[in-house]
């Protein structure tokens, strides 16, 4: 009788605090950069945030298991199976690489999606002294002279190149795209005057637009950018594309409890609410975009679908 | 004399007790992350950053340049006392470093590398501080085509890494470059070369085969018998554990060609420390009067690479202050941080806040001047630890291997990978190939391949576009010369050959 | 018997026969991947060539190691050598079981003692020495994060 009691009591004691996961082990936040990356970056900031906003105080460091967009630390957080004390981040060239890499063992989509943050808008960007004002005399100028005009981009697969593909189809104008990989080489080879064209978050050119040395032509968004309120945005100028964007969010490893994807649900949620992280969102120039769990499958399921179409167009190979 | 006034000016905010502090807190720390392998001072960098959030921007950039170009001051120790590389920018260090030290000659070897770390860094931060914004300018006339003509260059360096045969060094070279190629490419988004890992994904990592082909396999060779005459004989005396006046004859050459060399590729966010390392080793090679005794310790070989990959911070500089463009994790990270403290790094940065330049600039002299005071005397003492008996030695030579080659991704692919190349090093080393050229090409066979393809691009199609420019142009026609010396040499040696026999290195 | 044996370790015979095999594949599998694309080279450009030039080196190597076989350099492979190899990727397969100090802990006394002779009490002396130092420096003085085992070490 004792023994059943205690077994009932210990199994209440389970129930209870299965329904409010809280940390109890120091929290890996896994990233798919190297030091210095983007997403390293962003994990570093968003714990000190975390931290100095008194939202979550208890040990919690970046892990950075870098390699093949996030092939490998996807294939890291799948084998955590179980486990609420891991989390990764995401971003949009995770997606496209569970699309178009046949080596990666697991994908985006084997995980528990927990929230998306922030959305990184892209803008055009060409030298000060270029003739082209905007993004129409851009095009304009691509047709006169088709493949002459050059765009300094990433890999193929980058948003980039998949904005490139999208105008060039809406206006039939024709220039190349040489890939750079490191953003630092595509800022130089522009400001160099090797190429004529640039697709970048506007946090990347603000400083040389400030420095007279480029020219923003578009804003690849939806509504106008707060910080560039007199530039246009791509359908303004009459071409009419739908807007991809870059995503940046957290990701769980797979089969954790629901209390435990709620909590960390909400504690980001949170986060996305204080003045702290607006201000640094507002000085990166992304714009938050919560989803919680639900919303974020949802999205993803959109997005791999609308990313399979644009791709196969892209001429890569998808291959799930 | 604004430049003198500005570095007045400089040296106000550099010697300020804080600063100085923190400029010692960096280049101690830096120099110890160096010496150890595998913790890079990337991560350590990034780990700090938080740190330094309630600092003065000055104080902190201070601090963290400190840690990156401190660490390039210890790389070389463990390349020239263990030949496990500390950087990847130190792996041509190993060449002639770890053959000195096996002549008894480590603390020499170990003193020249900091003479020309300090050399070619202040040389580094000089060039920087008198013309930073024309250089940057400069800078930006290099374009893919005149990558590829840089590169290419690098690649005839190929001619001078070779032993006996030259028919094997160019198979080294090959093999070097297709392990440069296996990962995704980035034209067309497919992976070549992968066997269906993706951890191949982004490539092998080249200090992860560096340490297998240089200590796995050294371990090995050494391991043959188990009576092995004694490894590494140790002078006693201080005098014979630095370098001396002889030795600093030799390297005079080495110490303008590494700070030349570091500086210029530096310079160029798409090369790097590794690559001026190498370039900077072939051209000392190239230009010695006894090219054929490279590899078997000559104190030139440690003092070019030396220098190149610590005047390549001053040159890394040049572009991340003028112009917020970073060349490296380390210089994308210092951005990052440059931003959270409220700065905005650009164009406009100089102008709007000479006091961070200007006393990072002055900072850097007396970091170097620290440096060379903190590892001096340091020579001596890791020169004692080839007196542990070499088979206590091993066993740990083989656990900082393991150590450093995982802690770089924290990842046990790259550990296996790291022993199947102590296989081949053994195989190449038994089979006399040499292993120099399958570096030189695993470094420069994707910034090769890729200048060539973003260059014809950009020409659609036509090859003209490298000999219409005329910087790219220039490094070819150099890199023709390079390749041709070594057969002009070897004729016009010829018929004195018979007669004169190889000259001694004493003389 | 003998000289086929000593054929065998010609340095340069035996590199060019595994080089040949080795270009052929890098040669094979540049075939699925595209020689040219719309704009110039394709993905299969450099491999296709490196290929071809890796083959065609080693057959040139071949025909010369040939050539000069009655004075070629032979190149012994000690058996001592493969040996320490072996217990040196045993090591690594232990890693992710046992922890880094452990296995290291293993692979050290095994070294001492079995390759160098030394007695046992020396062998274990001197793989807890270095083990205990690598705990000094990386865990504890820099935090190098290392393969742990099932008891968190």
């Amino acid at each position: 009788m004792a023994i059943l009691f205690s077994a009932c009591l210990a199994m209440m004691l389970l129930i209870s605090t299965s329904q409010a996961f809280e940390p109890t082990k120091p929290v890996e936040m896994i990233v798919h950069s190297a030091p210095g990356g983007g997403s390293d970056l962003f994990g570093r900031a968003m714990i000190e945030m975390l931290q100095k906003e008194g939202l979550y105080t208890r040990p919690m460091q970046v892990v950075n298991k870098s390699g093949g967009s996030g092939a490998v630390a996807m294939s890291y957080l799948a084998g955590k199976k179980g486990e609420p004390h891991t989390i990764g981040l995401f971003t949009s060239a995770v997606i496209v690489a569970s699309l178009t890499q046949k080596e990666a063992q697991h994908t985006i989509m084997d995980l528990t999606p927990v929230a998306h943050l922030v959305l990184e808008p892209s803008v055009a960007a060409v030298r000060a002294d270029a003739p082209y004002k905007s993004m129409r005399d851009f095009v304009e100028a691509a047709k006169k002279s088709p493949g002459q005009l050059k765009q300094a981009g990433g890999v193929v697969t980058s948003v980039d190149n998949m904005f490139r593909l999208l105008i060039q189809k809406a206006t039939g104008a024709q220039w190349s795209y040489i890939n750079l990989p490191s953003g630092s080489e595509r800022v130089a080879n522009l400001l160099g005057g090797h190429m004529d064209l640039m697709l970048e978050n506007p946090d990347k050119v603000a400083e040389y637009v400030r420095a007279g040395k480029m020219r923003i032509i578009a804003a690849l968004t939806e509504k106008r950018l707060v910080a560039f309120p007199d530039v246009p945005t791509i359908k303004e100028q009459g071409i009419d594309i739908p807007i991809l964007t870059q995503s940046r969010g957290v990701i769980a490893p797979p089969g954790i409890a629901a209390d435990a994807v709620s909590y960390w649900e909400n504690l980001f949620g949170r986060l996305t609410k204080t003045e702290r992280w607006k201000k640094y969102v507002q000085e990166n120039q992304q714009e938050t975009y919560f989803l919680n769990h639900k919303e974020l499958a949802n999205f993803l399921q959109e997005q791999t679908k609308l990313l399979r179409v644009v791709l196969s167009e892209a001429g890569v190979k998808v291959v799930r | 004399m604004e430049a003198v006034q500005n570095l007045l000016f400089g040296f106000s905010i550099a010697l300020q007790p804080v600063n100085l502090f923190w400029c010692f807190a960096g280049v101690f720390l830096g120099t110890m992350v160096g010496v150890l392998p595998g913790i890079g001072p990337a991560g350590t960098v990034a780990i700090l950053l938080p740190l330094t959030l309630n600092m003065r921007p000055t104080t902190a950039l201070i601090m963290l340049l400190g840690i990156y170009y401190g660490a390039k001051y210890g790389g070389s120790t463990t390349s020239i006392l263990l030949n496990i590389p500390g950087e990847s920018s130190s792996v041509a260090t190993c060449l002639d470093g770890y053959q000195m030290a096996r002549k008894g000659r480590a603390g020499p070897a170990l003193g020249i590398s900091a003479i020309a770390s300090f050399i070619a860094g202040t040389f580094g931060v000089a060039a920087l501080m008198l013309a930073a914004p024309p250089l940057a300018q400069f800078a930006l006339r290099f374009a893919p085509p005149e990558y590829f003509a840089l590169m290419f260059l690098g690649m005839s360096m190929v001619a001078y890494l070779t032993g006996d045969s030259l028919l094997k060094g160019l198979l080294s070279a090959a093999v070097g470059v297709w392990l440069g190629i296996i990962g995704t490419d980035l034209f067309s988004a497919q992976s070549r070369y992968t066997f269906g890992r993706p951890e191949l994904l982004d490539g092998l990592d080249f200090i992860v085969v560096s340490i297998g082909l240089f200590s796995i396999a050294e371990i090995m060779l050494n391991l043959e018998s188990s009576k092995r005459p004694e490894l590494f004989p140790v002078p006693k005396g201080l005098k014979n554990l630095l370098p001396n006046r002889q030795d600093l004859k030799d390297c005079r050459f080495a110490f303008v060609n590494g700070s030349l060399v570091g500086f210029f590729i530096g310079m160029l966010p798409g090369a790097g420390a590794t690559i001026a390392s190498f370039i900077s080793y072939g051209i000392e090679k190239a230009f010695s009067r006894h090219p054929e005794k490279f590899g078997t310790g000559v104190i030139e070989g440690v003092a070019a690479p030396e220098g190149a990959n610590n005047s390549d911070a001053g040159g890394a500089l040049v572009p991340l202050l003028t112009l917020g463009i970073p060349g490296s994790n380390v210089g994308a990270i210092l951005l990052a941080a440059l931003f959270q403290w409220g700065l905005r790094p650009g164009p406009l940065l100089i102008q709007e806040h000479p006091e961070l330049f200007w006393g990072v600039v002055a900072s850097m002299y007396v970091g170097n001047l620290m440096l060379l005071v903190l590892n001096l005397p340091l020579v001596p003492l890791f020169a004692q630890l080839l007196r542990v008996p070499y088979y206590m030695l091993y066993p740990v030579i083989v656990g900082i291997s393991i150590v450093g080659v995982y802690s770089v991704n924290q990842s046990m692919f790259d550990v296996w990978v790291m022993g199947i190349f102590g296989l081949i090093g053994y195989f190449m080393r038994k089979f006399d190939f040499p292993v120099a050229p399958l570096a030189l090409g695993m470094v420069l066979g994707t910034p090769l391949e890729r200048a060539l393809r973003q260059s014809l691009i950009m020409s659609q199609g036509s090859p003209t576009i490298f000999f219409n420019r005329s910087i790219s142009l220039a490094l070819l026609l150099l890199s023709m010369l390079v390749i041709a010396m070594p057969i002009v040499q070897a004729r016009r040696r010829a018929p004195s050959g018979v007669t004169v026999p190889p000259r001694s290195d004493l003389s | 018997m003998p000289k086929r044996f000593h054929t065998l370790f010609d340095g340069d015979l035996a590199g060019a026969a595994c080089l040949l095999a080795l270009g052929g594949f890098i040669l094979f599998k540049a075939l699925d991947l595209a020689y040219t694309s719309d704009v110039g080279p394709g993905p299969g450009f450099l491999p296709f060539w490196l290929g071809a030039v890796i083959a065609g080196l080693s057959l040139l190597l071949i025909f010369t190691a040939a050539r000069k076989r009655p004075r070629a350099v032979q190149s012994r492979v000690k058996i001592r050598s493969l040996v320490s190899w072996l217990a040196i990727m045993i090591g690594i397969g232990l890693l992710p079981a046992l922890g880094f100090y452990v296995s290291f802990a293993i692979l050290t006394a095994f070294f001492v003692f079995a390759m160098e002779n030394r007695p046992v009490a020396v062998a274990l002396a001197v793989a807890a020495a270095s083990g205990l130092g690598f705990y000094l420096i990386f865990s504890l003085a820099l935090g190098v994060p290392m393969p742990a085992g099932p008891w968190g070490f």
